[in-house]
């Protein structure tokens, strides 16, 4: 393609114009770029709060089998050891940084990177990442397999921060663990809406507080036998159903607002193979007792349990002493309904601890 | 016609050329082409950098790669410069070729609007800001951040309840990478060792073999620094980082300081004062103050697609005498002291509202354009079609 050729032939003069003006509209675009000073309202600020103001991440204290939590060390949060299948053992980390921390893709290629794989281009790799959430929060789910190791992760984007789960191991003990890891993840707690500039949380921090929890007392109905307390347990319950059909009950209390009642009927939800909601029409209030409770009350559309029965979720729940406290029935439909008022009855005469 | 006018007019023909203005507008065809398939790889606002806010720009034509050697490159004029030619040659074609006649009033109108759309692209590309405004609910903000800059902040504290701000901006850092700055309300200058438009940062405890990133003070001294190519797409920000050594004339060398986007405020005592700095998003303060009452955010039924999102604010501008509630939500932004305030998105469980801040002086210009051209082309028609329908009529 060429100029047509009256441009090309004369009117010099036109064309010096023309270069003129573009060197105009050229010079028109360098922006001038000068330090600037301002003064401004001081800013409730501190060394770490100017631009941080770090979510309040909790990690579970009930922790799935095979799990060791190690001090935290370095950057890590919270680190856990496992033992898996055979003599393989696993890796758990939590990290937090501030800001985007280089980006997901960096993130992720880096990662990939670590396991032998070579890094991918933008698209690959979004459509390499699961979206999930974590306590009602996104997080992007990144499983990475490489010839003899692979990584599992989460990446929980937060407003000011952006915090990494990171299990790694062999292939083999990683998708043992998977499950776990999921279970795992279910159960950390983030309040991202205080700004308590510098309560960072870490994993000891939250062990030797649960050693303050709190406790209850209760009459034991009739059928019911008591099992161990757990550390995230402060009571719980087996009750025997015909044909092996057993029925769980537990007693949780977690600190504080423990995440809001959609993101725990989503998980309970999730627990039934039943797709999450965004609204919450599954939930009554109930006067059990002197207090009010929240009442979930759902049942599984699949037979879940050994194939032929379906799986019924009851739980009752309040804040009480500080505290949201879950009571939860959960096992075969047929034993939740005919337990239900033993299950109510039991709640109506805890007394609750100091 | 007089002979100057004569003389100007032939001298304009070259210009005025109906060839050019095809082969501008081939052209253009082929730079939005263009620019639309390197969109996927450089983002949004990469491509809109690269070929339609710039006068030439190279294509990097995909799948002509032998290995790792691409040969498939093609220089195109870049988008100012092919809207400045197509300028002129509507202008020259109106000096050189129409005359202001009453029938051609239509077609003048169109010209005249393209003219302006021109114009307002030129100079919305020139004097246009964008920003951010993010807003938790109860929290009131008066100052916007913008998506792509960011700047090296000092601040100090200032009679009891203010701060100075002393700013450098990302680009003056790039340009005197190596040189030495100074300021006079800063007790030491900032010699800039290095300069990454963006980088990644790793920890030294988890990357043990990569250098270190060189700086001897401050949270640097852990971290491991290493250049990036820039990202232009709109959900990634880039990692803004220098090297930078403070030195004061009486004391020498301060220490080497790593500051970047992605680490967070570092402090430093020095001559009575504490210093906190920090690399962040380039802050633009308003004269008035945005309060976020409320936030509502609804999805269709059963489904997480959003509905409608809007943020009640409170609009607080006592210079003004101005203290009132506005709404704001899609397609319905607030206009204020020059600003325009949108809907864009929202965060944390739908409790933070983003909030697009546009100040385009030449926001008017493509409304006033489209119209004129609107019109131009109503009248235009309607008098082929009057004309049409008078030779029906005659036998």
């Amino acid at each position: 393609m060429c100029l047509p050729p009256q441009f090309r032939d004369h009117n010099r003069p036109v064309i010096r114009n023309l270069l003129h003006t573009l060197l105009l509209f050229s010079l028109a675009s360098c922006h001038r770029q000068e330090i600037r000073v301002y003064t401004v309202e001081k800013e409730n600020q501190n060394e770490a709060a100017i631009q941080t103001h770090p979510a309040k991440v909790s990690m579970p204290t009930s922790l799935p089998d095979g799990w060791e939590p190690l001090a935290p060390s370095g950057m890590r949060k919270a680190s856990y050891h496992i033992q898996s299948v055979g003599n393989d053992s696993l890796d758990c980390s939590v990290i937090s940084f501030p800001g985007v921390a280089g980006g997901l893709d960096a993130n992720v290629n880096r990662w990939r990177k670590e396991v032998g794989l070579e890094a991918l281009g933008a698209s690959e790799l979004r459509a390499s990442i699961i979206h999930s959430a974590i306590d009602n929060h996104k997080a992007l789910i990144v499983d990475i397999n490489g010839h003899d190791r692979a990584t599992l992760g989460a990446i929980v984007p937060l407003k000011h921060e952006t915090w990494f789960f990171k299990l790694s191991g062999s292939p083999k003990a990683i998708s043992s663990q998977k499950e776990n890891f999921a279970s795992f993840l279910e159960n950390v707690r983030i309040d991202a809406t205080q700004a308590e500039a510098l309560g960072q949380f870490t994993a000891t921090q939250h062990q030797s507080r649960s050693l303050e929890r709190p406790t209850i007392t209760y009459r034991l109905p009739e059928g019911w036998k008591e099992m161990q307390p757990t550390t995230m347990r402060v009571a719980s319950f087996s009750i025997p159903g015909t044909g092996g059909l057993d029925a769980d009950v537990s007693v949780i209390p977690l600190p504080g607002k423990a995440g809001t009642d959609l993101s725990s009927l989503n998980q309970w939800r999730r627990q039934l193979k039943l797709e999450e909601v965004t609204q919450i029409d599954d939930l009554s209030i109930r006067q059990i007792g002197n207090l009010k409770y929240k009442v979930v009350d759902i049942s599984s559309t699949e037979a879940l349990i050994n194939g032929e029965h379906k799986a019924r979720i009851l739980v009752a729940f309040t804040e009480k002493a500080d505290h949201k406290w879950f009571f939860k029935m959960v096992g075969a439909e047929s034993v939740v309904v005919r337990e239900t008022q033993n299950f109510f009855s039991m709640i109506s005469s805890v007394a609750y601890g100091e | 016609m007089n002979k100057l006018s004569v003389i100007l007019r032939g001298s304009l023909r070259p210009l005025a050329s109906l060839r050019l203005t095809v082969l501008c507008l081939l052209v253009g065809m082929l730079l939005i082409f263009a620019g639309t398939l390197d969109q996927v790889h450089i983002g949004i606002h990469g491509a809109q950098e690269k070929y339609f806010r710039s006068f030439t720009t190279l294509w990097k034509i995909p799948g002509l790669a032998f290995g790792n050697f691409h040969f498939g490159y093609l220089p195109l004029p870049g988008g100012y410069l092919i809207g400045s030619i197509l300028l002129i040659n509507l202008l020259a074609a109106h000096i050189a070729r129409f005359r202001l006649l009453w029938r051609q009033i239509g077609i003048l109108l169109i010209h005249i609007g393209i003219m302006l759309l021109l114009i307002g692209e030129l100079l919305t590309g020139l004097l246009a800001e964008e920003s951010v405004m993010n807003l938790d609910e109860g929290e009131r903000s008066s100052y916007s951040e913008s998506n792509r800059k960011t700047e090296l902040v000092f601040i100090r504290e200032i009679d009891g309840n203010k701060e100075q701000v002393v700013a450098i901006p990302e680009k003056m850092l790039e340009n005197s990478e190596g040189e030495t700055l100074h300021h006079p309300l800063l007790p030491f200058s900032l010699h800039i060792e290095k300069f990454m438009a963006n980088a990644e940062l790793k920890l030294r405890t988890e990357n043990a073999s990569a250098l270190p990133s060189g700086a001897t003070t401050g949270i640097g001294v852990q971290v491991t620094a290493s250049r990036k190519a820039r990202s232009g797409k709109p959900d990634e920000q880039d990692s803004t980082t220098a090297l930078v050594e403070l030195r004061a004339e009486d004391d020498g060398k301060l220490g080497k300081w790593l500051f970047s986007k992605n680490l967070r405020v570092q402090s430093f005592k020095y001559g009575g004062n504490t210093f906190f700095m920090s690399v962040r998003r380039q802050r633009s303060y308003k004269p008035f103050t945005l309060e976020l009452v409320d936030f509502t955010h609804d999805r269709y039924a059963g489904t997480n697609i959003p509905k409608n999102f809007s943020s009640k604010l409170r609009l607080i501008h006592p210079a003004a005498g101005v203290n009132r509630e506005v709404l704001v939500f899609m397609n319905n932004p607030l206009r204020y002291g020059g600003y325009t305030f949108y809907q864009q998105g929202f965060d944390n469980n739908d409790t933070t509202s983003i909030l697009q801040v546009v100040r385009n002086p030449a926001w008017i210009m493509p409304y006033a354009s489209c119209t004129m051209v609107g019109v131009g082309l109503i009248i235009q028609f309607g008098m082929h079609l009057v004309r049409f329908s008078r030779r029906r009529r005659k036998p």
